[in-house]
């Protein structure tokens, strides 16, 4: 996971209207997504297609929007992101969450003006985080 | 007994003083997150109103 949801299970506070998360788009992970969101009652689009591995996973009937990107701005692979990553059990299942700094590299280099408009507050939470 | 009033404060200093209370208000809801286990830390999620515009 990684985007503001990763941020705020790290300690930030913000908020978001979705989830992100990085996947590599392997035949068998497509397969598995399209499997996930048929059980959430979701639907899957792709509304970057051909320029970009973006998948869009929506069921808003209950204000499902799941984001599932094979890439994200500032981060070099996903085994990078992965190997600095930690997992944080849900009930039973567990969930692997982005590092603080990896959330605020693709903040930095997404460059979106709501991306910056949140970077003061992810540094500080880093800041704090690193002080304990 | 005196009445002596203290100066009104300038716009920069109410300015200057509701900049500290906010930074100091956002620092302490960071520690308050950071107190809690990471998968209490739930209370994030926008959802879409249709008539346009989100509430947690």
């Amino acid at each position: 996971m990684v985007g503001n949801a990763a941020a705020a299970l790290r300690g930030a506070p913000v908020t978001t209207e979705d989830f992100d998360f990085m996947f590599r788009p392997t035949t068998g992970n497509l397969a598995k997504m399209e499997r996930a969101a048929s059980s959430l009652g979701a639907s899957v689009s792709q509304p970057e297609y051909p320029v970009s591995r973006f998948y869009k996973i929506a069921n808003l009937s209950v204000g499902l929007l799941i984001d599932m990107m094979g890439h994200v701005d500032g981060i070099r692979s996903f085994e990078s992101l992965r190997s600095r990553s930690e997992k944080i059990s849900f009930g039973g299942s567990s969930l692997r969450v982005a590092d603080l700094r990896d959330v605020i590299k693709s903040k930095r280099a997404a460059q979106r003006p709501k991306d910056l408009a949140v970077l003061p507050v992810l540094e500080e939470t880093l800041r704090l985080c690193q002080g304990r | 007994m005196s009445s002596k009033k203290s100066p009104k404060p300038s716009r920069r200093q109410i300015l200057r003083a509701l900049h500290a209370e906010s930074a100091l208000r956002e620092r302490q809801q960071i520690l308050d997150l950071l107190a809690l286990p990471p998968n209490q830390r739930t209370h994030f999620l926008r959802q879409r109103l249709p008539s346009g515009g989100s509430a947690l």
